[in-house]
């Protein structure tokens, strides 16, 4: 376990809420403009909700002192969860839409 | 809710409300003595040797525990044969055995009150305290719980087998067994104490991180059923995939409380890589929350119960902050070894058991009240949103305060003494720590003030909307008939 120096405390409590902070900003958003709630111009600031994520989570990994194969690992995830408010969203579409569709009744 | 009017046609459902009664009560309980050990933060004398810090505590904690657990039991038996669309079978056990509870809980509560400790061997496992945080009822109350829980879950399956089985009993069907199952795990002792805390973790731990989470999403789907018209087909495909990504996540994430009690280091990266992905189904349903209230948005179905859909709401926003937020902030290994026991523990605790599972079973409570008194629909009144106001403030009043006596914590206790005797005094004694202490005080004071606002709600907003939705329908009757007199002549 390494030794880490309380003064990267505070950076590691922030980044760790930022992270989750950031994550949800970006589905909330992606999602708000996909059902028409926020305009379609606003869809590059959901993608900046997402870069700053994953700025967190590097930061965080940097102050944690995970190691490079680690932090190379957590960076993959953030391509993961790239794609994850996409594929929630498209479940939820087709969901709505088998569901509610008058064939359904 | 004490009223005894009742339009109430199943006994099922009559046997909840006296389930919700008790827990309302044991909810103060919990505020109670959790006021009381927040005043002996400060102030370490008062009621010293009378009811000391130790108790307070284990009757804070354990109020918590098993007034959520009445509050769920009740919550099934109303909505079990509404969806059964047949009366419980076995409701007359069914109320026995919650006589038979509420009496071993009575008796608990006054032993670990009034007697408190023993001399440490099998006689005080037995009748007084097994010493295990969070669930400290003695072997006999133990033992008790599951002859208990076994008759609840024979009503619910006999049920469910004789009525119809909807999605949503299916997967509450499997979640009970497995959350009466887990509570095994915390009746046997082994002589080695990591072992031990091994077990011991799996009842407290899989229930709120995997069994109680499924069982929230279950309950909230019922909830915006009844409350919105959510389509059910919906709901129900959406409760499997969640089912699916909370037990992924929340069965293996439990290794966060494997890191400090003597397990193979191999917990490390299985704790953290799982307790990472538990954020993951949060944002799932955060999601799908989004596109409803998007879909819902200029339709003509307007919210049947205002307070309980509110509650609702503060059960999405309060999961994935308590939950989310604050766990994952200090859940990874590296950081978590300065945290583990600070004030961090309770900050993230008190916010999560409140998002997560005191607000669904509130607004649950309010859905009974509307059945109670046959309620068309539920409108706030003053004292319930004050209620909900201040519970929530006070609780996100708390956790900030706590937040920083945590940090405090963590760096002087732990980073700077080296989790020392001599360290955690000098943290208890820093100026932040103290400040921090006061102010979880306060907001305490507050979440109290809350409670007792929505406690007067819940007694009262049934009656008063019943007599309003009568002399209304009396005035628009008389209206009519002075519109047809004329008419007619």
């Amino acid at each position: 376990m390494p030794y880490l120096d309380s003064s990267s405390f505070l950076t590691i409590f922030v980044s760790a809420a930022l992270v989750i902070l950031f994550g949800a900003a970006y589905a909330g958003t992606f999602t708000m403009i996909k059902i028409e709630r926020l305009r379609d111009y606003m869809m590059p600031l959901a993608y900046s909700f997402w870069g700053l994520q994953t700025y967190s989570l590097w930061v965080l990994s940097v102050h944690i002192k995970s190691d490079p194969f680690t932090q190379k690992v957590l960076m993959g995830a953030m391509v993961g969860y790239l794609i994850f408010p996409h594929i929630v969203y498209f479940l939820v579409q087709r969901t709505h839409d088998a569901c509610e569709s008058p064939e359904s009744h | 809710m004490l009223s005894k009017h009742s339009e109430v046609k199943w006994e099922s459902q009559k046997l909840a409300i006296n389930y919700f009664r008790v827990a309302i009560i044991l909810f103060l309980a919990n505020l109670l003595f959790g006021l009381l050990a927040a005043i002996q933060y400060m102030y370490p004398n008062f009621l010293f040797e009378i009811i000391d810090f130790s108790v307070n505590r284990t009757l804070h904690i354990n109020a918590l525990v098993v007034w959520l657990l009445y509050a769920m039991i009740g919550s099934v038996y109303w909505l079990l044969p509404e969806e059964t669309g047949i009366e419980t079978v076995g409701i007359g056990i069914g109320k026995l055995l919650f006589y038979v509870l509420t009496g071993a809980i009575a008796v608990v509560v006054l032993v670990i009150l009034i007697v408190q400790v023993g001399a440490g061997n099998e006689t005080t496992i037995w009748f007084i305290n097994e010493g295990r945080e969070y669930l400290e009822a003695p072997r006999w109350a133990d033992i008790g719980i599951v002859v208990v829980v076994l008759g609840f879950l024979a009503n619910v399956f006999l049920t469910a087998f004789k009525g119809t089985r909807t999605g949503i009993l299916t997967v509450l069907m499997f979640d009970l067994l497995a959350l009466a199952g887990l509570y095994l795990a915390g009746m046997f002792f082994t002589k080695n104490i990591a072992m031990d805390q091994f077990w011991w973790w799996w009842v407290v731990h899989l229930w709120v991180e995997a069994t109680w989470e499924v069982y929230v999403a279950a309950v909230v789907g019922w909830g915006l059923i009844k409350t919105i018209g959510a389509n059910r087909k919906i709901v129900e495909m959406w409760i499997w995939i969640e089912l699916a990504m909370l037990f992924g996540s929340g069965i293996l994430g439990l290794g966060h409380h494997y890191f400090w009690i003597g397990t193979p280091e191999y917990w490390w990266e299985i704790g953290a890589l799982f307790s990472a992905l538990e954020p993951v189904p949060l944002v799932g349903m955060f999601v799908h929350v989004i596109y409803d209230w998007g879909k819902q948005a200029g339709k003509k179905h307007g919210v049947s119960n205002k307070p309980a859909f509110a509650w609702f709401v503060v059960n999405t926003f309060g999961n994935f902050l308590g939950a989310g937020v604050w766990g994952f902030m200090h859940t990874l290994p590296q950081i978590n070894i300065y945290t583990h026991g600070t004030q961090w523990t309770p900050a993230h605790g008190h916010l999560a058991f409140y998002g997560a599972y005191a607000a669904i079973l509130i607004g649950m409570m309010y859905i009974a009240v509307q059945g109670k008194y046959g309620l068309k629909e539920m409108r706030f009144t003053a004292a319930g949103k004050w209620g909900i106001t201040l519970l929530t403030l006070g609780v996100l009043g708390m956790t900030m305060a706590l937040t920083i006596a945590g940090y405090q914590q963590s760096m002087i206790e732990r980073a700077e003494f080296g989790a020392t005797w001599q360290g955690y005094f000098a943290a208890q004694n820093s100026r932040w720590m103290l400040q921090a202490m006061g102010w979880r005080l306060a907001m305490g004071v507050v979440t109290m003030l809350g409670f007792v606002l929505l406690f007067k709600d819940l007694l009262t907003i049934g009656p008063r909307l019943k007599a309003e939705e009568a002399a209304g329908v009396t005035a628009n009757s008389g209206a009519a008939s002075t519109i047809a007199e004329p008419a007619q002549a």
